[in-house]
């Protein structure tokens, strides 16, 4: 348990340096656009004068130099402000706030059902490689994980929703349906069905091949050789020996496909119209709105330190090598 | 005397391979007999012990026969024969705790629930001298020493009480001293349990100390099978004495040296 | 040679490789098979496939032609998926053979800055880049690179620092060679051919990542590709869905080819290593 909080601790903090590169780095990113929200809002408005655009400008710090509103913008940080959407006309953290859970039910639940079903399967063709069984999955599973992830969302829709009309096409719940509670969880569970599937299909498939290429490699090793000198029952040569081993890496890239994830829920909310994080991303770029852009990539950073620093915690649990000291990168 | 295990034309071929890697090898074991194997690299010990094991890799053509005429019947891996191989390092799971790695062959075959297979696990762990074994049965391979995951990995090899164990350079890879405790333990287990044992080894003056037998094999043949003694004093294949006159200029043994002409 | 016969004896590599040829023919060969703009109206609105003979996959809701769409789609996407790749294993072999070879603070510093590449989504970076300069081919080859060169650049790192530690660096050390030189003349070849393997993978991911940006209407607006295809078909999905399925498809053969040459790659570079 010591061993753990340690490395909670240690991670946290060598995450600050990285996290302030981040924000550095996206901050002069977005200050090289050409043209600021006071445009893009001028331009939605019609037209002002050059004192309103002045005042405006002025009213969102827009008038100091560049290195003042990046110290500015580091210090409300640190206040967990992430300053305001022009574009909204709404304070960045709430608006934030308000579209992060629609979007951690997406993804919590397309990595959970990937993460078991892909180990799952990777099992099933891992236990025997070259099999038949392993060469339909591997197949299978390369030809999945080709398929982009928005157009299977399309082709679900397209099956379950416009044709079978089993579940609904689009949104994150009925609108003013009034439900609650138990009610209201089934319903957005109802319209999650799909968009989870499109991205769940396709990460299964990355477990998956991930999972037969680690076993495949464990087959070799020296202590599974031993295993079956045992004579001990193929299931827990397979589970316990070379699975149990295969699983690790796989952990480990769970933690790598944060990132990777978070980014393509964004054309997934999109597909789907759920008012999500990365639907948010989508409409700051449209609205030429570079705080909230700025503030979408820094929360998304965070959160994935976040789920790195969990599966960090996990892979200490799985793997006993991992001291105090040395922690798998 | 009915033979433990009994060899007859035994030969190998890898896939893909012209040349056997076994060629028609026929030997006998008694039981609780002592069998040193000794050849250069490449000679093809490592692939009699595997065949004997079952543990051939998909696609190796093995022909001939093993029978096990005392157990009237072929033998089960782990039930009637254990092995241990040559790098300690790299036999043990590195993530499962030593307690069930010693349990599981007992769990399996000596129809002992975990409980009972944990205990008798302790019991082996102090058996092959593991200081503090109920600390030992919770640790993992990594907490070790290479001589100490030897014994360990002795220890899960024998738990389900086998006539024969298979050790395929089982002291190769360790320095000198803890050889010699690996070999001593190998002698008390033999004599306590009656237990067979085939070793595997480059070193000829360890075979000659330790085995009731030598079989030298020589590009996949065995050429020659005597009793230790007479097998270093009056060698009769050529390729044994030319073996034998390389150990007396590597390390000029005088108690062999006595003997070669 | 005997590398080719390696490849050639992967069925997989075979496949892909076949795949990819077939489909770098079609996009050299768009401008000759289909003349013209694709994206100008070629004939009746929402023409079902196989109906008229001038138009075997039919036409799109402005009356495009699907099919000139489908082929000059091939060049957007090989284009795209190829370049950015090449830019990504230029800039990570180049930032990881670096800071392999620097060590110490300069190591230190551009893995902190691998780090912050890495914890940052590929797609929402790739989003702000193409949002702040202009949505033409090159920015969107370099957006997407943004997000791909870390894996390179920690491989050629972990390449170069084991290679490092060889003998034949350390007697270049002793002939007096700069240490740049050895790096680019020693170092860089052997990290190469891993980092090769790698490359088909994130040729694959730019690919995916080309078409959903364009999907999201943030690629070039003057170019067709299957992503602005896909979308383009979403507003008629209930009519006619098939505008939308069609280039999903070439996309997924597209992707498909990729890995399965990747995966003769790689098992050519196993035989190699075994050998
Ligand atoms: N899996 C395999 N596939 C093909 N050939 C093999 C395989 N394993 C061993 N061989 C070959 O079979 C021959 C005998 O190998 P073996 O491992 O039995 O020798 P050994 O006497 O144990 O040698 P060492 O003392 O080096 O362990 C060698 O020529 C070896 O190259
Ligand atoms: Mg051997």
């Amino acid at each position: 348990m010591n061993r753990a909080l340690r490395l909670v601790g240690r991670r946290a903090i060598s995450s600050i340096p990285v996290l302030l590169i981040v924000v550095v780095g996206t901050f002069f990113l977005l200050e090289s656009a050409s043209g600021d929200a006071v445009d893009a809002y001028l331009v939605s408005i019609g037209g002002g004068d050059a004192a309103l655009v002045a005042q405006l400008r002025q009213s969102y710090g827009l008038d100091q130099s560049a290195l003042s509103r990046l110290w500015l913008y580091l210090g409300s940080l640190l206040r967990f402000d992430l300053g305001w959407s022009v574009g909204f006309n709404r304070p960045i953290a709430g608006l934030i706030l308000e579209r992060l859970p629609n979007t951690l039910y997406l993804m919590g639940s397309a990595t959970a059902l990937s993460f078991v079903f892909g180990t799952l399967l990777g099992i099933v063709a891992g236990a025997k490689p070259g099999s038949l069984r392993d060469r339909v999955l591997s197949i299978g599973s390369l030809a999945l994980y080709a398929v982009p992830s928005f157009w299977l969302g399309l082709v679900l829709s397209i099956t379950f929703a416009v044709q079978l009309r089993w579940f609904p096409t689009s949104g994150i719940e009925t609108i003013a349906s009034g439900k609650e509670g138990l009610d209201r969880a089934l319903d957005i569970a109802r319209h999650l069905v799909l968009p989870v599937s499109a991205l769940a299909l396709i990460y299964l498939a990355l477990f998956l091949r991930l999972m037969r290429a680690g076993m495949a490699e464990i087959w070799r090793l020296d202590f599974v050789r031993a295993a079956r000198a045992k004579g001990l029952a193929p299931s827990r040569i397979v589970l316990r020996h070379v699975a149990r081993n295969a699983l690790l890496p796989v952990v480990t890239m769970l933690g790598l496909q944060a990132a990777s994830m978070l980014g393509g829920s964004v054309v997934i909310e999109s597909v789907f119209a759920i008012p999500g994080f990365g639907r948010l991303a989508q409409e700051a770029v449209g609205l030429r709105d570079a705080p909230l852009l700025m503030g979408i990539i820094v929360v998304s950073a965070l959160l994935v330190i976040c789920v790195n620093i969990v599966i960090d915690l996990i892979y200490v649990l799985l793997d006993p090598r991992v001291g105090a000291s040395e922690v798998s990168s | 005397m009915t033979a433990l295990l009994h060899l007859t034309e035994l030969s190998v071929t890898y896939p893909r391979q012209a040349e056997p890697a076994l060629d028609a090898v026929s030997l006998d074991i008694a039981p609780g007999e002592k069998l040193a194997i000794i050849g250069e690299s490449g000679s093809g010990k490592s692939t009699l012990a595997l065949a004997l094991a079952g543990l051939l890799p998909r696609g190796a053509r093995l022909s001939g026969n093993i029978t096990w005429p005392s157990l009237g019947r072929s033998a089960r891996a782990g039930a009637d024969f254990g092995m241990v191989f040559q790098d300690p390092g790299a036999s043990l799971n590195p993530v499962l705790r030593i307690g069930e790695q010693v349990a599981e062959a007992a769990q399996r075959h000596l129809g002992l629930d975990w409980e009972k297979a944990g205990i008798l696990a302790l019991e082996l762990l102090g058996r092959v001298r593991i200081p503090d074994p109920e600390l030992a049965m919770r640790a993992y391979p990594h907490q070790f020493s290479g001589g100490q995951r030897q014994r360990i990995a002795i220890a899960a090899a024998i738990a389900a009480r086998p006539r024969l164990l298979i050790a395929d350079e089982a002291t190769s890879a360790l320095d000198v001293l803890v050889q010699a405790e690996i070999v001593a333990l190998f002698r008390d287990l033999c004599a306590a349990d009656g237990m067979a044992l085939i070793l595997i080894t480059h070193d000829i003056a360890l075979a000659a100390s330790l085995a009731d037998r030598i079989a030298v094999m020589h590009q996949a043949r065995l050429v020659e099978l005597a009793p230790a003694l007479q097998l270093v004093e009056t060698p009769q294949a050529d390729y044994t004495r030319h073996l034998l006159g390389t150990h007396i200029d590597l390390t000029d043994t005088p108690r062999i040296g006595r003997t070669v002409p | 040679m005997s590398a080719v016969r390696r490849f050639i004896g992967s069925p997989e590599g075979v496949i892909g490789a076949l795949l990819l040829l077939v489909l770098a023919a079609i996009a050299l060969l768009a401008p000759l098979l289909f003349p013209g703009d694709p994206l100008r109206i070629a004939g009746r609105p929402l023409l079902v496939p196989f109906a008229d003979p001038a138009f075997p996959l039919g036409t799109d809701r402005l009356g495009r032609n699907v099919l000139a769409g489908l082929v000059h789609g091939a060049r957007a996407s090989l284009l795209v998926g190829i370049a950015a790749a090449l830019v990504a294993v230029a800039i990570g072999a180049i930032i990881g053979t670096l800071a392999g070879f620097a060590g110490g603070l300069v190591d230190e510093a551009l893995m902190r800055v691998v780090d912050a590449f890495q914890i940052v989504p590929g797609f929402l970076l790739a989003l702000a880049f193409v949002s702040v300069a202009q949505p033409t081919l090159p920015v969107v080859i370099f957006a997407i690179a943004l997000g791909a060169w870390t894996g390179p650049a920690r491989l050629a790192r972990a390449e170069v620092l084991s290679i490092r530690e060889r003998d034949y660096v350390a007697s270049a050390r002793i002939i007096g060679m700069h240490p740049l030189e050895i790096a680019l003349r020693e170092v860089l070849p052997n990290a190469i051919p891993p980092v090769l393997a790698l490359s088909a993978v994130i040729v694959a991911g730019a690919v995916l990542t080309e078409a959903a940006l364009s999907f999201l209407g943030l690629g070039d607006p003057n170019i067709v590709t299957w992503g602005s295809m896909i979308a383009e078909g979403r507003s008629v999905l209930r009519s006619a869905p098939y505008l939308s399925i069609v280039p999903g498809l070439a996309l997924v053969a597209t992707v498909i080819g990729v890995y399965l040459f990747g995966e003769g790659l790689a098992t050519m570079l196993a035989r190699r290593d075994r050998a």
